[in-house]
């Protein structure tokens, strides 16, 4: 049964079943009747996790090293998965609304939608899948050899060179590169999701599973009777009881996690993983399901590994004891490969092999059906998302910018977008060939596949880092990418290569240049030895710190623009703004609807513009036949479809150049910025104004208790003489025979209470003269000492009633000031008056002084008049002497109560001085009287 | 409000059980050469607490709906509004 022929048929008949379900997922996803919207589905999706490198890889490592060689690849992703709800779903959020259809978009489109990145992490991605890719071709093509040579169970010995298998794997790599074309380039879809594709990987992952299970229930219970035996009997061969215990030392400490942690990677960085988790998830909720559902599937199908492992190795140890070349070359320890007479056991294919020992031909063509799927169907993911990326971040922003292509003018561009697709995928897979060629033979599986963990354990930092914190920058994350990847390079890749024989080995051991501290295997001294690191775990260990130490450093130390804040905002804060950021549009103004149409038209094709048109147009009520002018909104939403085909960073090129006008440069930006800040202003000017208007408004509230104040003093004031007036003239006219005396002394009274009258009003008069600013000087050149004279002649009257003793202390010299004489005289009767007022009646005195002073203060010298009138009153408290000058003040004493008066001859008397250019003040203190100073500039 | 940030913490909470469960130190407790069932105690350690692990998932994610979809809706609502 198991010729050639029946297994290439069976082969291609078990691809063909898989294109047919592509085929009808694709048809009933277009119906609008998906088949792959269910959490079921989704979940076994993700097991396109497990590729040959579970199905072959993990029984060599099961052999090599028992539980601990291969368990921490699936046990890191089922703790990933564990965190996948705060984690993976909030990337799948921030993909579905900004329509990422990539890794590579997605890092480029949170860091500024930059195409810097987004070709870097494309460039990384393919490198460093390379090795894996030619794991696959390498497990096809030697199963397949192993397969064709039933009943030979033995490759011969030098057969991984031999031109045979060799073909083999090149065939394999185009076929593959065929199927990958066929499955995923049929033509572009917007959304990069391909329906049909997930639900042949869902089924490819049911097949696998069931294949390695068929073959672990055959051996557990058909070669032995149950764990318990298969066990028992494993414990008689010294080899295999060895592994029972894992090895407790540096190694194996630092290889666990160091597996562990590139387990929890890739799971989610590898591009076909992220393709499948993010990019073609139907629905958020289906990752409920899927969080416990994928690692009990990781957990299926690792059950039987070590039973395989262990079977091959029972079978094998016994055919060894009766072959000479075996016997000899035995070791104590397994190291994979078993030499007999007749060729060599690879312990990785121990699945195959075993069956094809036992004559299970069925089960072996079964066993490798289950591995060539679970190769291509990681083939073709991976080729499907690498193309993508390279297509839509390397190839087409390049052409873009070529101004002799003359793109944007083509009108039908999505064949070729198709066609860059395809190649892409024929290119990688030849690579995966090449690398396979001349480096793989080598390596065991599971070795060469650890590499590409590593390669995607780089893109860490600025998955993780980016969704959490928005200070990531796009310059930290470049630096960060490149220079992971370069100690990448430098510690895996080259010594691969030096291995392998291409470089020169001494550069391991000696490094470059004779420098021993820039060896790639133990760099900067590092003691590899005694911390057990293995290759794998040194360059995890130093990529990982350079690359996190970049990103976070210079992220800390640059600046964003504003699309990078923008776009950190919208991923870090994706669940505050998810309504809000499907109309978040960058865009300025409009373009016409019919361009975007063409522009959408010629990389997607008309019906699915048609579609997607329609579908706007219902959800947001417009009529495209009087909408002319396509809003901001439906810019926003045109690039995302275009981001779609190409790639977010070429989107918005071509979106530019459609656009009337350009979408908001910095200094727009700043201007809006501007805006909001102008805006910010103003409302605290706003407020600043309402403070100034209350605070006006307690003022006014004063002011009108004053005015009221006034106005009842002022009445007082005017009544009380006009009372005396009217009494005195009452009794005048009722007594027509008052003796003389008393009529004299009556009408004396009259003439004097009309007289204060006269001085009460001219007071106010004047008051209200200052305030409304209606008061001419008549500024003469005059002696003051005239003033003075004029004044005390004035109030003379009034001091001798009052038994006041006036005395003068003038300065012989005369004093010249220019001012108006009579308002002057007026400020020193006020003087005066005041001091009469608040003296003692019994012992006044009041000393009126005059002196010329010079004032020697810097290189100035002034000259000016001081002048004073002193009393011995009751004097004036601190407190009060702020506020005697003040309108309407008055300085109420305990003893005398109020004083008499409006209050308001002080504040005339300051006002007239002030306007002279003089200043006053009093000096007082309580019980001690009061001194009233004043100065005048002097003139010539 | 029994949602998104209380179901973020139980998952981060089992993630660090997991990393307990699965850490080097703790599998060296059972690095022991005796057989349980038949199956050498290593291999039964992992599977069962993997196994164990997984059950935990399931029913990290459960609790929150069936305490969802028991409560009526005035007491919902009462939630939302002390919240």
């Amino acid at each position: 049964m198991l010729e050639q022929k029946i297994i290439i048929f069976v082969s291609f008949g078990y691809m063909g079943l898989l294109f047919a379900i592509a085929f009808w997922g694709d048809k009933r996803a277009e119906a609008g009747k998906s088949i792959i919207s269910n959490p079921y589905i989704y979940a076994l999706s993700l097991a396109v996790y497990c590729t040959a490198w579970t199905f072959y890889g993990s029984v060599g490592a099961a052999s090599r090293s028992g539980a601990t060689g291969f368990l921490s690849i699936y046990l890191g992703p089922t703790l990933m998965m564990i965190l996948g709800w705060p984690i993976l779903r909030k990337i799948i959020h921030i993909s579905k609304i900004n329509r990422i259809t990539s890794i590579a978009d997605f890092i480029a489109s949170r860091y500024g939608k930059s195409a810097a990145i987004a070709g870097a992490v494309t460039i990384i991605a393919v490198l460093g899948i390379v090795p894996y890719m030619s794991v696959q071709i390498k497990a096809i093509s030697t199963s397949f050899q192993l397969i064709s040579q039933y009943p030979d169970v033995y490759m011969a010995k030098t057969v991984t060179s031999l031109p045979a298998i060799k073909n083999t794997a090149f065939f394999v790599a185009i076929l593959l590169a065929l199927f990958a074309v066929v499955f995923g380039t049929r033509h572009l879809e917007a959304t990069e999701r391909h329906e049909g594709l997930v639900a042949a990987i869902a089924f490819e992952s049911s097949v696998k599973l069931i294949a390695i299970i068929s073959v672990g229930l055959f051996i557990t219970y058909g070669l032995y009777s149950g764990f318990g035996d298969l066990f028992t009997q494993a414990s008689l061969v010294p080899q295999i009881k060895q592994l029972f215990v894992m090895e407790v030392n540096a190694s194996t400490f630092t290889g666990w996690y160091n597996a562990l942690f590139l387990a929890m990677m890739a799971i989610f960085l590898l591009p076909r993983q992220f393709q499948v988790i993010v990019v073609e998830n139907v629905d958020e909720n289906h990752l409920k399901k899927a969080v416990w559902l994928f690692p009990l599937y990781l957990l299926a199908i690792n059950i039987f590994v070590i039973p395989i492992a262990f079977g091959g190795m029972l079978y094998f140890f016994e055919q060894c004891a009766s072959d000479p070349v075996c016997q000899q070359e035995l070791p104590q320890t397994f190291g994979g490969i078993l030499k007999f007479a007749k060729g060599t056991v690879d312990a990785d294919y121990f699945a195959l092999t075993l069956l094809m020992a036992k004559k299970q031909q069925g089960l072996a063509l079964f066993a490798f059906i289950g591995g060539m799927s679970a190769a291509t169907g990681m083939v073709i993911v991976e080729t499907i998302a690498l193309s993508t990326m390279v297509c839509n971040e390397l190839v087409m922003p390049v052409l873009l910018r070529l101004p002799f292509l003359k793109l944007e003018q083509k009108t039908d561009l999505s064949h070729l977008l198709l066609i860059i697709r395809r190649i892409s995928i024929l290119l990688i897979v030849l690579l995966g060939y090449l690398y396979f060629h001349y480096v793989v033979e080598y390596y065991s599986l599971v070795s060469i596949g650890m590499i590409s963990f590593a390669a995607v354990a780089q893109f860490c930092p600025a998955v993780i880092g980016g969704i959490f914190w928005k200070g990531a920058t796009r310059l930290g994350t470049l630096w960060g990418l490149l220079a992971g990847f370069f100690i990448w390079v430098y510690t895996l890749v080259l010594p691969s290569l030096a291995q392998a024989g291409f470089l020169s080995r001494e550069l391991l051991t000696h490094g470059p240049f004779g420098i021993e501290l820039l060896s790639p295997i133990h760099l900067f001294g590092l003691d590899v030895q005694h911390l057990g690191f293995n290759q794998y775990t040194h360059a995890v260990f130093w990529s990982m710190v350079v690359n996190c130490a970049l990103f976070i450093g210079v992220s800390l130390f640059s600046r964003q623009n504003a699309m990078e804040q923008k776009q950190a905002t919208l991923f870090v804060d994706v669940f505050k703004y998810s309504a809000e950021s499907e109309k978040s549009s960058f865009w300025k103004a409009s373009a016409s609807v019919v361009d975007l149409r063409m522009l959408l038209e010629r990389f997607l094709g008309k019906s699915r513009i048609h579609d997607a048109f329609s579908l706007y147009a219902r959800e947001h009520h417009i009529n495209w036949e009087q909408e002319l002018i396509a809003d901001a909104g439906l810019v926003s939403y045109a690039e995302k479809l275009l981001a779609g085909a190409i790639g977010s960073a070429s989107a918005l090129v071509m979106v530019r150049s459609v656009v009337d006008e350009e979408p908001l440069g910095m200094d727009e930006i700043m201007h809006i910025l501007d805006e909001t800040q102008q805006m910010i202003i103003y409302s605290q000017e706003l407020e600043k104004a309402t403070r100034d208007l209350e605070a006006a408004n307690d003022r006014l509230k004063e002011l009108d208790r004053l005015k009221n104040e006034f106005i009842s003093t002022v009445t007082h004031e005017l009544r009380t003489p006009l009372t005396s007036v009217r009494a005195l003239a009452e009794i005048i006219q009722k007594s027509p025979d008052l003796d003389a005396e008393k009529h004299h002394k009556f009408v004396g009274i009259i003439i004097k209470e009309s007289e204060r009258l006269s001085r009460l009003i001219n007071d106010v008069l004047d008051f209200q003269k200052i305030e409304s600013g209606q008061i001419h000087w008549q500024m003469t050149r005059l002696d003051f000492r005239e003033v003075i004279e004029d004044s005390v002649f004035s109030t003379g009257q009034l001091i001798e009633e009052k038994k006041i003793a006036l005395m003068l202390d003038i300065s012989k010299k005369p004093g010249f000031v220019s001012g108006d004489k009579d308002r002057l005289i007026q400020v020193m009767v006020n003087l005066i008056s005041n001091a009469v007022k608040f003296c003692d009646p019994d012992n006044g005195r009041i000393k009126v002084g005059m002196r010329v002073v010079t004032d020697k203060t810097g290189d100035n010298k002034n000259r000016y008049l001081k002048v004073w009138v002193k009393d011995n009153g009751i004097g004036i408290g601190k407190d009060d002497q702020e506020i005697v000058f003040q309108e309407f003040r008055q300085v109420i004493s305990r003893s005398k109560g109020r004083p008499g008066g409006t209050g308001v001859g002080l504040t005339i008397t300051k006002h007239i001085i002030d306007s002279h250019d003089g200043r006053i003040w009093v000096d007082s203190e309580l019980n001690k009287g009061a001194t009233f100073f004043f100065t005048l500039p002097l003139v010539d | 409000m029994l949602d998104n940030r209380s179901l973020t913490g139980r998952y981060f909470g089992l993630f660090l059980f997991g990393l307990f469960l699965f850490c080097y130190p703790v599998l060296t407790i059972f690095n022991l050469p005796i057989s349980l069932f038949g199956i050498p105690l290593l291999f039964f350690y992992i599977f069962t607490a993997w196994s164990v692990l997984i059950v935990f998932i399931i029913f990290c994610g459960k609790i929150p709906d069936t305490i969802h979809s028991s409560e009526p809706d005035t007491a919902g609502n009462h939630l939302k509004q002390s919240g």
